[in-house]
């Protein structure tokens, strides 16, 4: 998978996920959700969004891949996360909607362990 | 349980203001709408259905897709907690609980009740109506009534949800009794094997009401609950016995199949049934039950033990039996011969029936003479299974023939050096069960171990072994796998 190094996207992902503690701005699927409500031992989307951000932070690599899936093909790429949650490696995979570059979101479509 | 991530004081509201681009068809159409949802989430392992009948969520005009964020989780969370709280149940248990009644395991049993009840069976007795409440709490204290124990003894009973009008020969208290586990744990010992203690209730409460020396028949279309052991439940659903095993941590549903435990040892003597003749087919038939009866008793008695099956009074087995000490001088007959005179007095009702029926008796005389000659006494038989169980309390195995004749007991399996027997384990559960090889040593102790030596070397024989936990094992050759397989918990089909 190439890493996302594109400093333009990496600073968008770094915008939305500055507002990790605000509602709206990551997102998710509700199998995403409920994955998470089931999988992950109480942690919840905000728990998720921050340790998104935290990986960010400490320079973890973000994979972008072309999309090929009909559904989603209105993205031309999705970004998966490689993270830690509750003693678990999680992918995380997302989209970044960046139609208006000044106010950008995640929205996580699917997540389950590595 | 991790500790969540983020803190209570990160809370804060600011939200981003609608409408939002829709992550599915990118539509700048994303508005706060307010519906009713359900989702599935996990309760103590079970999927439960959490309702949020005004849900207020993100969602796009344009394609109705869902935008799940921070305020929806919030709402869906409120729910699960409301509906799991032990407040909303009103039980003691709350976030112990283990059978919810939203439980895929309670439904099952529900759906299939609900099933028999509209199904149109003359013969059979429609049971008390049960919601999925009741069954959850009804299950629910029979699994912690079997993790308690009195004077020592480990609760082991029957629990039956039925009206007082449906349940003949039942004894009923003046005042009925709250089902929790500590009644449950104390009225125990008072209920004879045979029987059960009588259930049910108005609203979601239930009440034992009273107890009967016998179970009701399969013909009655309700639920009850054999408590094994600990942690261990057998439950019966009209005529599916049993319909589903509570085993510690699994829930085995094993509705359906009609096995149990005189068919199987019918097949692995094997005892075909004669097709031609009736009677002989009907005393191949008891000889099986009389097996099970015997396997049951012994089960009952709490020793542990073995019954070897031989295929003959004599044979290459008694090589294997050194020392065999209790030999009798002449096989005992007793079961065998109770179970001929007994078919012997069926013959000669069903002739007798045949003239009363005949006569000119005004009807209600034939009708009693009828009810009298259809209740099956089969008394002397179980006398006699129950003498014969004892002696699997002296060490050493109990050794019968096909036929039942007893030849003994104490006899011990031979340890012979040689080559290590092929076994494999099956569970006395429907369906294909994959064909594992396994060492000798992962069969058990050793009376397990013996067992399979013993049906290794004489491929025409069958052990039943019971420990002293309680649990049946059946050990036979199988020619199919080419080893020994040992059926294990095979107490779930008696």
């Amino acid at each position: 998978m190439p890493p996302l190094t594109d400093p333009v996207m990496l600073a968008q992902f770094r915008a939305v996920l500055a507002n990790w503690n605000y509602t709206g701005y990551v997102t998710a699927k509700d199998v995403a959700l409920h994955w998470i409500a089931n999988n992950l031992g109480g942690l919840s989307l905000k728990d998720v969004a921050k340790e998104m951000h935290d990986f960010l932070q400490r320079s973890g690599v973000i994979d972008q891949v072309p999309e090929t899936r009909r559904e989603w093909s209105v993205w031309p790429f999705h970004y998966d996360f490689r993270v830690q949650l509750a003693g678990r490696d999680v992918y995380i995979e997302t989209i970044l909607q960046d139609d208006d570059p000044n106010d950008p979101t995640i929205h996580i479509v699917s997540i389950h362990d590595v | 349980m991790s500790e969540p991530l983020a803190s209570p004081e990160q809370a804060e509201t600011k939200t981003r203001p609608f409408p939002w681009s829709c992550p599915k068809c990118r539509r700048q159409e994303v508005q706060r709408v307010t519906i009713p949802y359900q989702c599935e989430r996990l309760f103590n392992g079970e999927p439960i259905t959490i309702s949020v009948p005004n849900f207020s969520v993100p969602r796009c005009g344009n394609c109705g897709e869902l935008v799940l964020d921070y305020d929806a989780e919030e709402q869906i969370n409120k729910a699960y907690e409301t509906q799991t709280s032990p407040e909303s149940n009103g039980e003691s248990w709350g976030r112990n609980r283990l059978f919810a009644p939203e439980s895929n395991l309670i439904g099952r049993i529900h759906d299939q009740l609900v099933h028999l009840a509209n199904m149109p069976i003359p013969a059979a007795i429609p049971a008390q109506p049960i919601s999925r409440k009741q069954l959850s709490n009804l299950i629910e204290t029979a699994f912690w009534a079997s993790l308690r124990s009195n004077e020592g003894r480990s609760t082991r009973v029957s629990l039956a949800v039925i009206a007082a009008d449906k349940y003949c020969n039942a004894l009923a208290f003046a005042a009925p009794i709250s089902l929790d586990e500590s009644h449950i744990a104390k009225l125990a010992p008072a209920v004879p094997p045979e029987g059960c203690l009588a259930v049910s209730g108005a609203g979601d409460a239930l009440t034992i009401w009273g107890f009967g020396r016998n179970r009701p028949g399969s013909f009655v279309n309700t639920t009850t609950i054999k408590i094994l052991a600990p942690g261990s439940l057998i439950i019966d659903v009209g005529p599916f016995q049993p319909f589903l095993v509570v085993n510690g941590k699994s829930n085995l549903v094993i509705e359906g199949t009609h096995i149990n435990l005189p068919s199987y040892l019918q097949r692995v003597l094997p005892k075909p049934l004669p097709t031609e003749d009736i009677r002989a087919t009907q005393a191949v038939w008891h000889e099986c039950l009389a097996f099970a009866d015997l396997a049951r008793m012994v089960l009952d008695d709490g020793h542990g033990g073995m019954v070897l099956i031989v295929p003959t009074v004599t044979g290459p087995w008694e090589e294997s039996l050194k020392p065999f000490d209790y030999r009798f001088s002449a096989p005992d007959r007793t079961i065998g011969d109770a179970i001929s005179s007994r078919l012997d007095e069926q013959d000669a009702d069903g002739k007798m029936l045949h003239h009363v029926w005949a006569s000119q008796l005004p009807d209600e005389a034939k009708n009693h003479v009828m009810r009298l000659c259809s209740k099956q006494q089969w008394a002397a038989w179980k006398g006699a299974a129950g003498a014969i169980a004892s002696l699997a309390a002296v060490d050493g195995a109990i050794v019968v023939t096909r036929e039942l004749l007893i030849l003994g007991f104490g006899a011990k399996i031979a340890q012979r050096n040689g080559t290590v027997p092929p076994v494999c384990f099956f569970e006395a559960v429907p369906g294909k069960q994959n064909v594992v090889p396994s060492s000798l040593e992962q069969s058990g102790g050793t009376r397990h171990q013996s067992a399979v030596r013993f049906a290794a070397a004489h491929k025409d024989t069958v052990a039943l072994v019971i420990s002293q936990d309680r649990h049946l094992s059946i050990v036979h050759w199988k020619e199919a796998i080419h080893s020994v397989a040992v059926l294990r918990h095979a107490e779930w089909w008696l």
